[in-house]
């Protein structure tokens, strides 16, 4: 008795006492997010389940296209992002027994001739979610002119301005954004396909996936999974707010704490990255310009490598390819990481040229008085170089600000991705991106300013003091 | 006979295939002052150069009071903080205000203080005749002031002996005076010095000798009044005709 006790004990499917879940909190009303709340059918779902299970649960928000990485990079234990089970994401995850009915449908115009089926797609443009199953069905079908996109509620704003002639996609989320935002969308009534939500699990937590199984069983059994659905799903469900086609500006304000709250990050991020950034770039611009082979050629690949590729695939890299090789940091550590290599080739390509624009003579004079090579560089050559490449610098600083949004990959709340995240729950892209906008602008104003005032600053003081 | 304070034995250097200088022998005797003269591209700014190990020489040796100059960099680094060198283009850190252009070398070579470098540097100011000027900017300088300011720069490291890489060709004629007033001052005191320089009446007043270089050899050496009064050799006379010509225009 006792050891069928510490057996079931072993094998609590939470050894942790928490579960750690991915979610892409830009689909509501499944799963959407404000501030650090998360609410939504799935986000619900997912205490039930884990209360079931006497587990604790803790939600991370990744955007969708980096969630299955990151769930094999073992970030996650589960993933509930109405993922739909398909025969080619099964041969490498796990998935749970279904917990929604769902199919693909078809968004147009209304007052546009409708399109009953894929035969009727061909030759028009249909936008879908990247990785979505939306995009899985059409690719078989050539004719079918395909827009990928990485949020949904994009789809739809591009089909409202005439840039796409249908989108498609999940059936449910498209028939509560509608509601919210986009009355001059209609949604097909043919179902393209039948399909099912589920569960998302690594391969080697068969242990797991068997517990929520039986969790889920119960929740259908005794309703609670058909309450839920009629919480959010059905006629009565709550709404955000009326719909709207134009700009709203008692929405972005209500969005506003949110933005400061994603500026913060931003900020934090580039500041950061920044500063790692500037000892790195130093140390590979005089290494480029060193007499020793060894140096100068490992330097210059660095940077021709950096430069070379895009940020977003280095942050991939960093992100889900480094935990293969059992090193896991942190994510904000992470994504400093990431901008502040990448920032630091282009920095280091700017102090090179400061440095290299520097008059022999100085070096000459300063070596003649006996200075070491290190000492030269300290106190004669780097100070010059600053001060020549702050204009560059600043420009320099003022990308990677708006550089950091790239981290959102990585489920990183920052502007762009707090952004995303408003511009679906409300499904109003059209009052929330101006109001990103004007935060990116508030944040790289000022640093503008300042940099051009410690340049006044620079050269007024070598020319008033000797007059 | 005292020992040398420096003395060049066939030194060459080649930039290329260009051959500049073609195995010079050189004596500068403790407190005399030489001046190297001779026509554009003849070697003097690399001879020069080649003392302090700006230009390191492809052959020949260096001795300093007698001992040869070892290699590696502490060696250099020590030979260079002995051996003083004042600049065409002055050179002046332009970051730096006037007083802290004379500060950096005593404080990070030497470690001296702050305030006991800055006393030397009031009086060598004072010496130069710019004690005003300590909070200046070099950008707000004259080219003469700033060759002043240059000449004590090179003096707080108190070296044994001084380098002029033709220290007034840059200059705007009403302000060469002042730099050779400085320089004729540091030779009353005895200093050793090498200068390169186009002044001639200059080098027959402060010069205790002259070296005439043409194509990368010495053809001649002695006393100025020698040299530049009674020259010996043609291309001496040639180069002589030239510059006086040239500065009678």
């Amino acid at each position: 008795m006792l050891s069928v006790f510490l057996g079931f004990a072993l094998a609590s499917p939470c050894p942790t006492g928490t579960l750690t879940v991915g979610t892409d909190a830009t689909f509501p009303p499944f799963s959407s997010k404000v501030g650090d709340q998360y609410s939504g059918y799935e986000i619900e779902l997912g205490q039930q389940v884990a209360t079931r299970l006497g587990c604790g649960i803790t939600w991370v928000n990744s955007s969708f296209d980096g969630i299955f990485p990151a769930l094999l990079s073992g970030k996650y234990d589960a993933v509930i992002a109405s993922v739909t089970i398909t025969d080619e994401r099964r041969q490498s995850m796990l998935f749970s027994v279904p917990y929604m009915e769902a199919g693909q449908a078809i968004v147009q115009r209304i007052g546009d001739p409708t399109i009953p089926d894929i035969a009727g797609l061909g030759g028009k443009r249909v936008g879908v979610g990247l990785n979505t199953t939306g995009q899985y069905l059409l690719e078989p079908h050539p004719e079918v002119i395909l827009v990928k996109y990485p949020a949904v509620d994009l789809t739809l704003s591009d089909l409202r301005a005439g840039r796409l002639d249908a989108v498609v996609g999940d059936r449910p989320v498209f028939a509560y954004m509608l509601q919210q935002s986009f009355p001059d969308l209609s949604l097909g009534t043919a179902a393209l396909n039948s399909e099912q939500w589920g569960i998302v699990f690594a391969p080697e937590r068969r242990d797991l996936k068997e517990a929520v199984d039986v969790a889920l069983s119960g929740m259908v059994a005794d309703g609670s999974l058909r309450a839920l659905e009629e919480k959010y799903l059905g006629t009565a469900a709550a709404t955000e707010g009326a719909a709207s086609t134009h700009f709203r500006l008692d929405r972005l304000v209500v969005s506003l704490p949110m933005l400061a709250l994603g500026a913060r990050w931003t900020l934090f991020l580039s500041i950061s990255s920044f500063l790692c950034a500037l000892p790195m770039a130093l140390l590979l611009a005089v290494a480029r310009g060193s007499r020793l082979v060894l140096l100068r050629l490992p330097a210059a690949a660095w940077v021709e490598l950096l430069r070379g590729t895009p940020l977003l695939v280095q942050v991939f890299f960093l992100y889900f390819v480094l935990p293969g090789f059992g090193i896991s940091l942190p994510d904000a550590t992470t994504a400093i990481l990431a901008l502040s290599i990448n920032a630091s080739a282009y920095i280091s390509e700017i102090l090179r040229a400061a440095l290299g624009s520097i008059d022999a003579g100085q070096s000459e004079a300063a070596a003649a008085l006996g200075l070491s090579r290190f000492q030269v560089l300290r106190y004669v050559l780097v100070p010059q170089a600053f001060r020549r490449a702050l204009p560059p610098l600043t420009n320099e600083a003022i990308a990677l600000i708006k550089e950091s949004s790239l981290v959102s990959v990585m489920g990183m709340t920052e502007l762009t991705r707090t952004g995303q995240e408003l511009a679906s729950r409300y499904a109003d892209p059209l009052s929330i991106w101006p109001g990103v906008a004007l935060t990116y602008f508030v944040m790289t104003l000022p640093l503008a300013r300042l940099s051009a005032w410690m340049e006044r600053r620079l050269s007024v003081g070598i020319r008033r003091a000797g007059d | 006979m005292d020992v040398p304070l420096i003395e060049l034995q066939k030194v060459t250097k080649n930039y290329g295939s260009h051959a500049v200088l073609r195995g010079v022998d050189l004596r500068v005797r403790p407190g005399s002052v030489v001046a190297i003269i001779g026509p554009s591209g003849c070697g003097k700014s690399t001879l020069l150069r080649c003392m302090n190990f700006l230009e390191r020489p492809d052959a020949g040796q260096l001795f300093f009071r007698g001992r040869v100059l070892g290699e590696g960099a502490e060696i250099l680094r020590a030979h260079r903080a002995r051996v003083g060198m004042v600049f065409q283009r002055f050179h002046l850190f332009p970051h730096l205000n006037v007083l802290d252009n004379l500060l950096l070398a005593p404080r990070v070579v030497r470690g001296e203080g702050r305030e006991e470098a800055a006393r030397s540097a009031h009086i060598l100011l004072e010496k130069v005749g710019l004690s005003a000027m300590a909070g200046a900017w070099p950008e707000s300088l004259s080219g003469g002031q700033q060759q002043r300011v240059a000449i004590a720069r090179c003096l707080m490291m108190e070296p044994e002996l001084l380098l002029f890489d033709e220290p007034t060709s840059a200059l705007d004629p009403e302000l060469v005076g002042e730099v050779l007033g400085v320089i004729r001052d540091l030779a009353e005191e005895g200093r050793s010095m090498c200068i390169v320089t186009h002044e001639m009446s200059f080098a027959r007043e402060v010069a205790s000798e002259v070296v005439m270089l043409d194509q990368g050899v010495v053809i001649e050496q002695g006393p100025p009044a020698q040299v530049l009064g009674n020259p010996q050799h043609a291309r001496t006379r040639t180069f002589l005709k030239r510059v006086l010509e040239h500065s009678r225009e």
